[in-house]
């Protein structure tokens, strides 16, 4: 089933949350949606297609949840939408400069904006090889500064996972940025 | 439970650093715009800003025609009880029988007048809604998309049928709910060319080329669609990936023989 139908199995058998609800739960959540499902592996040219799915999908059930809520609710509907958008992509591999963000916002200047996709890029290359596990707990507390009850909240999971996830995620990173840092120094001294 | 202390906090380090910049990458207004539209709620949006809600009925993105319209059904539609959910109601009957109240910022008292007419395809290049089109229209309708959209149009701002999507599935949706907010509509759009036109120009030309690739499944009433084949033809042959260049050639020529760009496209058949 693809992501569409699920959306649409979702919306069918909901009740409606109030269109002022809706739309304040987009504007609210909308950048952490869509930069949850980046990091999740989804590429820039999808994210705003995945993050419309996400809200699609969600709108249909807010009715029935409880206010304070949303984020939790829709953490899972991402997921839940990010996976079967990078199966139906085929888990498309992301290249430097494909998967940077291109962004209309803060536009520095040239080169700042150069070492930003890349920095991007090679970030979306080590998350992607992390554990998903790992990764969305990763993600969750270094880049949307959630803390580590909230983790637990939003993945129903108890607090000692979480924190246990997130010990093991970050030295999992530190590992991938100490070898890339290795692989810099060496393709450096080579040349 | 103290949370360690977060590696973007870290002064400096590649870690810091990586993290640091995907933490700063922000979505753009347009696709949260989009999601509104693709649920029905540009006119709980527009009204806010005490414009007319002329475009509630999201036409917008995405899913299929039953997702469409099930998002407006239940998110949108089925709270009745503010001017805004009836005005929306009011809009979404004239959209069912294929009437297009392209009202952008004029207001509400332009959506009560819709009149059925025939299609007056806009330029492809226009980004703003124009009563006359001036530039020459597509020689050739494209079918897959002409029987998505509505055939009307509102003489006054000559509102194209349905308006592209940003999203991938959007001609489903369009069947359903034709009605849009063309402004926005157009600006994404020529948003979306030029964003691949720098991506081509910054040497990242395969996320250009995905994006002038991705283009006509985004935006099925595809308006700038000469323009995009060109930037294909163009990124085509500086890669040297010929064969695919002669083929868009090909079809711009067939397609869009009075296009400014068909020189070029011959040039290269010729050859």
């Amino acid at each position: 089933m693809t992501a569409e139908a699920v959306a649409v199995d979702e919306l069918e058998s909901s009740r409606p949350a109030s269109p002022e609800r809706v739309a304040g739960l987009v504007r609210e959540h909308y950048a952490f949606v869509w930069r949850l499902l980046r990091r999740l592996g989804i590429g820039e040219g999808d994210a705003d297609d995945a993050a419309q799915r996400v809200f699609l999908a969600a709108a249909g059930r807010l009715g029935e949840v409880e206010r304070g809520r949303e984020r939790a609710f829709l953490y899972g509907v991402a997921l839940n939408v990010g996976a079967r958008t990078r199966r139906s992509l085929g888990r498309r591999r992301e290249e430097p400069f494909e998967s940077a963000g291109e962004r209309e916002a803060p536009e520095p200047n040239g080169e700042q904006l150069l070492e930003q996709r890349q920095a991007r890029a090679l970030l979306d290359q080590l998350l992607a090889e992390m554990p998903e596990d790992l990764r969305v707990v990763f993600v969750l507390f270094e880049l949307e500064e959630l803390s580590t009850p909230q983790i637990a909240e939003l993945c129903e999971i108890p607090i000692g996972t979480a924190a246990s996830r997130l010990r093991r995620a970050r030295e999992d990173f530190e590992q991938r940025v100490a070898r890339t840092e290795a692989r810099r120094r060496f393709s450096g001294a080579e040349q | 439970m103290t949370d360690p202390q977060r590696f973007s906090r870290r002064s400096k380090g590649l870690a810091a650093e990586l993290l640091r910049a995907g933490a700063s990458e922000r979505p753009n207004e347009q696709g949260m715009q989009q999601t509104l539209l693709a649920l029905g709620l540009s006119g709980v949006v527009l009204s806010s800003t005490g414009v007319a809600a002329a475009t509630a009925a999201a036409s917008a993105p995405l899913t299929s025609a039953a997702s469409a319209s099930a998002a407006a059904g239940s998110v949108g539609l089925t709270t009745a009880g503010t001017v805004k959910a009836v005005s929306a109601t009011l809009i979404i009957k004239w959209v069912g029988i294929g009437v297009l109240g392209g009202v952008g910022l004029a207001g509400v008292a332009v959506v009560a007048s819709p009149m059925p007419n025939a299609v007056v395809p806009s330029a492809p290049r226009a980004p703003e809604v124009s009563p006359t089109p001036a530039a020459p229209a597509r020689p050739q309708p494209r079918t897959a998309v002409a029987g998505s959209a509505a055939p009307s149009a509102v003489p006054p701002v000559a509102v194209p049928a349905a308006s592209s999507a940003l999203h991938a599935g959007a001609v489903e949706a369009r069947a359903a709910n034709p009605e849009l907010d063309l402004g926005e509509l157009l600006a994404a759009e020529v948003a979306y060319v030029d964003r691949a036109r720098a991506l081509l120009a910054a040497s990242s030309s395969s996320q250009g080329l995905a994006l002038l690739e991705a283009y006509e499944r985004k935006f099925h009433e595809a308006r700038l669609l000469p323009e995009v084949l060109f930037l294909q033809l163009e990124a085509y042959e500086r890669s040297g990936r010929s064969t695919e260049a002669r083929r868009i050639a090909q079809r711009l020529v067939d397609t869009f023989p009075n296009s400014p760009h068909v020189g070029r496209a011959r040039k290269l058949l010729d050859q």
